[in-house]
């Protein structure tokens, strides 16, 4: 699967399970953290843009 | 409007998984899934009276006096698109334009490169006011990236697009809407799309040699779970070679790339991607629910209990690798996708075609997810300024799509040239038409 921005949830998801790695629950709080403000802005955008 | 480089380039994640676990579709349990799919082995020749008495759009001809109406569409050299392009496939041409062309008197063209090569063109063709592409076809990520940049216009009020209409993934539209909105959108034009969903291939001489008993049966009594498929793993996995080590040339009951991963989540039904009351999206990647799935998944895919995942190792080839030991009965399962099947098809041994596994047995139904990342999603630039031509040439040409193009590669290519029996089939005619079987029954 071509992933144009190299970093998503599946592809964390992907390097949990290819390397077993046992530390996943922590990593993907700090994760959701990013993705979240990235969240907030993408909701100002649309809002924005649909004006 | 415009968005920083840094948040630009993580744009894409949010559709990626919007598109890939977000927006799933139930094949159904065993008993619908009959029917399903006995609704839809009705011949491509029934299915186009059908079809052509109740959906097509009936738009009136109009003469856009010879003007180049440019899809730009992007793919990549593994798995390349047809969705626009005359294609012939083995004999059969799957696409084929000239009816559009002679209605409209318009000449479809169409211009390819990779997906983010692609975006970039038509960034640039539309931030310099250019109305030279009329649709842009890539993948979810760049299609996304598209709408959150502004360089694509909202469909829904495109005068002649219906989006009511079968031949428009409803489903698709349903959950990738912002704010209600749908910037992009999924037809029967896109096979790329279709071609790419997954499947679990299996062995038959494989599966005989090691007593798995009937598989299709497994499925249909609702047994086929990560537990059951894992065991069957654990049983065939073995050191061919006696070197004390299984390599890619030893026996797996299971191999595959880490694709398997993103088919084994959304084979649970889970949506880490969903929508809140503004339908905006939402995460939902905290919680036990998820965990518990992503331990699952790890369980499954281990090499403790015989998973081979082609990317833990260097040197292996994560596309042929699976591939090659699948024809050369020493894999069980592999997980691809359609296109996967369609290369088997000089395969000697003979093969299967199985839904990927339910999480556990309390999960009601299989669950398959529309490959969105890889199929192309249809957007219009905003620089576009003839909107109804381009309204009424994408849905008659969706229309007839569903006519021509979706039978054709369901019946023709699956039935005729790919899988090797009824149950393969039934389970793939399910597949490839429950995107809009979902929505109909």
């Amino acid at each position: 699967m071509t992933n144009a921005s190299g970093i998503d949830i599946l592809t964390k998801l992907r390097e949990f399970v290819a390397n077993n790695s046992t530390s996943y629950v922590s990593r993907i709080a700090s994760i959701e953290k990013g993705y979240t403000k990235l969240l907030s802005k993408l909701h100002d955008t649309f809002l924005e843009n649909q004006k | 409007m415009k968005l920083g480089s840094s948040l630009q380039s993580k744009l894409a994640f949010t559709l990626a998984a919007l598109l890939l676990t977000g927006i799933l579709f139930s094949c159904q349990n065993t008993s619908s899934a009959v029917d399903t799919a006995a609704i839809e082995t009705k011949s491509s020749e029934e299915s186009a009276e059908t079809t052509e008495i109740s959906y097509d759009p009936c738009i009136p001809a109009k003469d856009f006096d010879g003007i180049e109406f440019w899809f730009y569409f992007g793919d990549n050299d593994f798995e390349p698109s047809f969705d626009v392009r005359a294609e012939e496939l083995n004999g059969e041409a799957l696409n084929d334009n000239k009816a559009i062309e002679e209605k409209y008197n318009v000449t479809v063209k169409w211009e390819r490169n990779e997906y983010g090569a692609m975006y970039n063109k038509v960034a640039q063709l539309v931030r310099a006011g250019e109305d030279a592409v009329k649709v842009m076809i890539n993948n979810g990520n760049y299609s996304f990236s598209a709408a959150v940049n502004g360089l694509t216009q909202i469909m829904n009020d495109v005068p002649y697009i219906d989006f009511s209409k079968p031949y428009w993934n409803r489903q698709m539209l349903k959950d990738s809407t912002v704010f209600g909105k749908n910037y992009f959108a999924y037809s029967d034009i896109n096979i790329h799309a279709l071609g790419a969903t997954p499947c679990v291939l299996f062995n038959k001489v494989v599966a005989e040699n090691y007593n798995t008993g009937n598989l299709y049966d497994v499925v249909k009594s609702g047994d086929w779970t990560f537990d059951y498929v894992t065991n069957l793993i654990k049983s065939v996995t073995g050191d061919l070679d006696g070197d004390g080590k299984i390599t890619q040339f030893d026996m797996h009951g299971f191999i595959g790339n880490t694709f398997v991963i993103d088919c084994f989540l959304s084979g649970t039904g889970y949506q880490t991607i969903s929508k809140n009351d503004e339908d905006f999206l939402e995460l939902n990647i905290v919680n036990e629910k998820y965990y518990d799935i992503i331990a699952a998944i790890q369980s499954i895919c281990s090499v403790d209990n015989g998973s081979f995942i082609c990317d833990r190792y260097s040197g292996v080839d994560r596309e042929y690798a699976p591939m090659d030991a699948l024809a050369e009965d020493r894999a069980l399962f592999w997980i691809a996708n359609f296109k996967g099947v369609e290369r088997m098809r000089g395969m000697k041994s003979e093969f299967g075609i199985l839904p990927i596994p339910k999480l556990d047995s309390s999960q009601k139904e299989y669950k398959i997810h529309y490959q969105a990342n890889i199929g192309g999603a249809m957007s219009i630039p905003i620089t576009v300024r003839d909107i109804e031509m381009v309204g009424m040439i994408l849905e008659d040409m969706s229309y007839l799509s569903m006519v021509n193009v979706k039978p054709a590669y369901v019946d023709i290519l699956l039935q005729g040239k790919f899988l090797r029996d009824n149950e393969s089939l039934e389970f793939s005619r399910l597949s490839l038409t429950a995107i809009t079987a979902i929505t109909v029954l």
